[in-house]
């Protein structure tokens, strides 16, 4: 068991790394989604059969099949290479550098992970999945309607035709 | 909660009314709605169980913070009717999305969970993507829209890592366990836990607009649609301060968590602070307001005491009340001038409307923190609270409210006080200007100073020392229905 999570643990840093340094936007997605489905064999592992399977249908399969559309839709399927300036980069590597300092000497005393519950292993049955949905997280649950209503109504909004798409201030976006 | 249920329900029941040609009974409806879930929430004062198995609490502090909510929203909707009559399209969409904003919004007043608190935000930031880029024809409205979905992103990134964190070292979600989790020995020392509240705290600073995460807000109020960006100045403000009181109220946060929370209010005290001074664009100019009145509730955070959350809701309202009468305000002349921001437009503005200039510069006053206002009582009643709690450094704070006092010196509307300025001013189209007011917005606006003055001219100055002049409950008739939380 170790050995399969040490395998799929290093699936998904090496992919998620390939995701970000990529160049080319469809090399990205799937990158992604194998780094999805090695996060759902994570998900085996810990005997959450019901996440693993809604993970890899959802995400795996529905979300990054639309990204894949909207890429190809948009034409953006070539290796670009996005303007920076100098400063930009600058600035970029001295954040991230700092970050990961900080993370660096968050972690050299080590983090103690000790786990507050003892593992269950029915813990990710399709069952209780359901009994905690609808019990416990039942208000969380009813409430992400509001959202995701929202959601299409901006769509609906923002994408329906409108006989003019002139813009009228054709003034550049001032920097921030 | 049934409150909250009417609200989302209205929000349908606008969607369909937007179906037929029914515009102008959308704000009537959307008011009546607001007014009925108003009396709902009422109806339920000091019943405080918690519901649905420890997810919401409506307890005094959410029902304050909820009536505020609810009452800006109905100042915006009548603001609403005017500003949407010359729209045709996406009126009722507008509407709806408000008050599915709204709904986030009480959700935030009132969570006892985090995973209520993450949708709280989400609901609340959703909408409110859409309405940014509300002005299809615009080409900084889209721009808008683009940078805070961008910035909600990373908010939500942020405090979903960081609320993953905490639950891995506590095994909860239940706010009260984490709180108590956060206050053990154990806790203090964990590094799991530490990251998690830093995590979790940077993400409710993106929705607060604290410094290092206010970068794109001016942006998005330049380009987003002036009721929106009042929407957004007032009522996500006021719900996102709300919330992030109440996750940190009783949580005994770690040094490092302090210490982070320091850096970030001196920040936004100085930066929103100066770098308004150079802004000439009014929404521009609002949007480091908003940044700088952030430092100054942060100020309250750093020493929390029974008496902070009375501030924290006081301070709000005056600030809100100011705001949305600044932006009608901003609407009419900007109406007046065709279409220009620049803060010029207001020159002049004493000879053509004399009122509204007056009852300007009181908002503007009050905003600034002038005496006989009631933003001046609120940063006073920061400021004692801030000394009571032994902050270091206080004059530091105190520095930063003096480059308040010369952004009003600076472009408090210098024209309305010098005639010859005032001749060479918008003329024709301000005529106009003054004659839509007295006839349609006036009356709002000047009872909104009013509100402001009254509030601001209760307490008595001269009484003894800062603690006193805290514990007196310092509202008067005109605010008394905002203000039920005085303890």
């Amino acid at each position: 068991m170790l050995a399969f999570f040490y395998l799929f643990a290093a699936i998904s840093v090496i992919s998620a790394l390939i995701v970000v340094s990529a160049r080319s936007p469809i090399n990205s997605v799937i990158a992604l989604v194998v780094c999805f489905l090695s996060i759902a064999g994570h998900y085996i592992l810990l005997n959450a059969q019901f996440l693993a399977m809604v993970h890899i249908i959802v995400y795996t399969g529905a979300i990054m099949v639309l990204f894949l559309f909207v890429i190809m839709l948009l034409n953006l399927n070539k290796a670009t290479e996005p303007m920076k300036t100098l400063g930009t980069r600058v600035a970029a590597v001295l954040a991230g550098g700092l970050f990961f300092l900080t993370l660096m000497a968050a972690i050299r005393h080590g983090i103690n992970i000790t786990p507050a519950n003892e593992f269950d292993p029915g813990v990710g049955l399709v069952r209780s999945v359901g009994l905690s949905l609808f019990k416990e997280f039942l208000l969380p649950f009813e409430v992400s309607s509001v959202l995701f209503l929202s959601a299409m109504v901006g769509v609906v909004m923002l994408a329906k035709k409108e006989k003019v798409v002139v813009p009228k201030d054709g003034v550049e976006p001032s920097k921030a | 909660m049934s409150a909250l249920i009417l609200i989302s329900v209205l929000g349908v029941v606008l969607l369909y009314l937007g179906f037929g040609d029914n515009r102008k009974w959308l704000a009537p409806v959307g008011i009546l709605g607001l007014l009925a879930a108003l009396t709902m929430l009422l109806c339920n004062w000091n019943v405080e169980s918690p519901l649905f198995a420890g997810m919401l609490k409506f307890d005094g502090y959410a029902m304050a913070f909820d009536m505020s909510l609810i009452l800006l929203t109905v100042l915006l909707f009548l603001f609403g009717i005017d500003y949407y009559a010359r729209m045709r399209e996406n009126v009722a969409e507008q509407y709806a999305l408000m008050l599915f904003s709204l709904v986030g919004g009480l959700m935030l007043t009132s969570f006892t969970n985090l995973l209520v608190l993450f949708l709280g935000i989400e609901i609340l930031s959703i909408p409110l993507f859409i309405l940014a880029g509300g002005k299809r024809d615009s080409f900084r409205s889209g721009e808008a829209a683009f940078k805070y979905f961008l910035q909600g992103s990373f908010a939500s990134g942020f405090l979903l890592l960081g609320i993953a964190l905490i639950y891995g070292s506590t095994a909860s979600f239940d706010l009260a366990t984490v709180q108590a989790a956060v206050g053990t020995s154990a806790g203090q020392g964990n590094m799991l836990m530490l990251l998690g509240l830093f995590f979790t705290i940077v993400g409710v600073s993106f929705k607060v607009a604290a410094v290092p995460f206010h970068f794109w807000n001016p942006d998005v109020y330049e380009g987003a649609p002036t009721l929106v960006t009042a929407f957004m100045s007032t009522v996500v403000k006021t719900a996102a301060f709300a919330g992030f009181y109440r996750l940190i109220e009783y949580m005994h946060l770690p040094g490092a968590v302090q210490t982070m929370l320091v850096v970030v209010t001196v920040c936004t005290l100085f930066l929103g602070n100066i770098v308004a001074l150079r802004q000439t664009q009014f929404k521009r100019l609002m949007a480091y307001s908003s940044i700088a009145h952030t430092g100054f509730l942060l100020i309250i955070f750093l020493g929390i005491s029974e008496r902070t959350s009375g501030v924290l809701y006081y301070y709000l309202t005056t600030y809100s009340i100011a705001t949305v009468g600044l932006f009608v305000v901003l609407t009419l002349a900007k109406r007046a001038a065709k279409g220009d921001e620049n803060i010029r437009i207001f020159r002049g503005l004493f000879r053509s409307a004399p009122w509204l200039a007056i009852a300007t510069m009181l908002l503007l006053l009050s905003l600034a923190g002038i005496p006989l206002t009631a933003g001046f009582v609120a940063k006073y009643r920061v400021f004692a609270l801030g000394i009571e709690a032994k902050l270091r450094g206080r004059h530091g704070f105190r520095g930063s409210d003096g480059a308040g006092g010369h952004l009003l010196l600076r472009h408090g509307d210098p024209g309305s006080l010098h005639p010859q300025r005032a001749r060479t001013a918008i003329g024709g189209g301000a005529r106009e200007l003054a004659r839509a007011l007295i006839l349609r917005r006036g009356c709002g606006v000047a009872g909104a100073a009013a509100g402001v003055v009254e509030v601001g001219s209760t307490p008595s100055p001269s009484a003894g020392s800062p603690t006193d002049e805290v514990d007196q409950p310092c509202f008067s008739a005109s605010l008394l229905f905002l203000y039920p939380y005085a303890k």
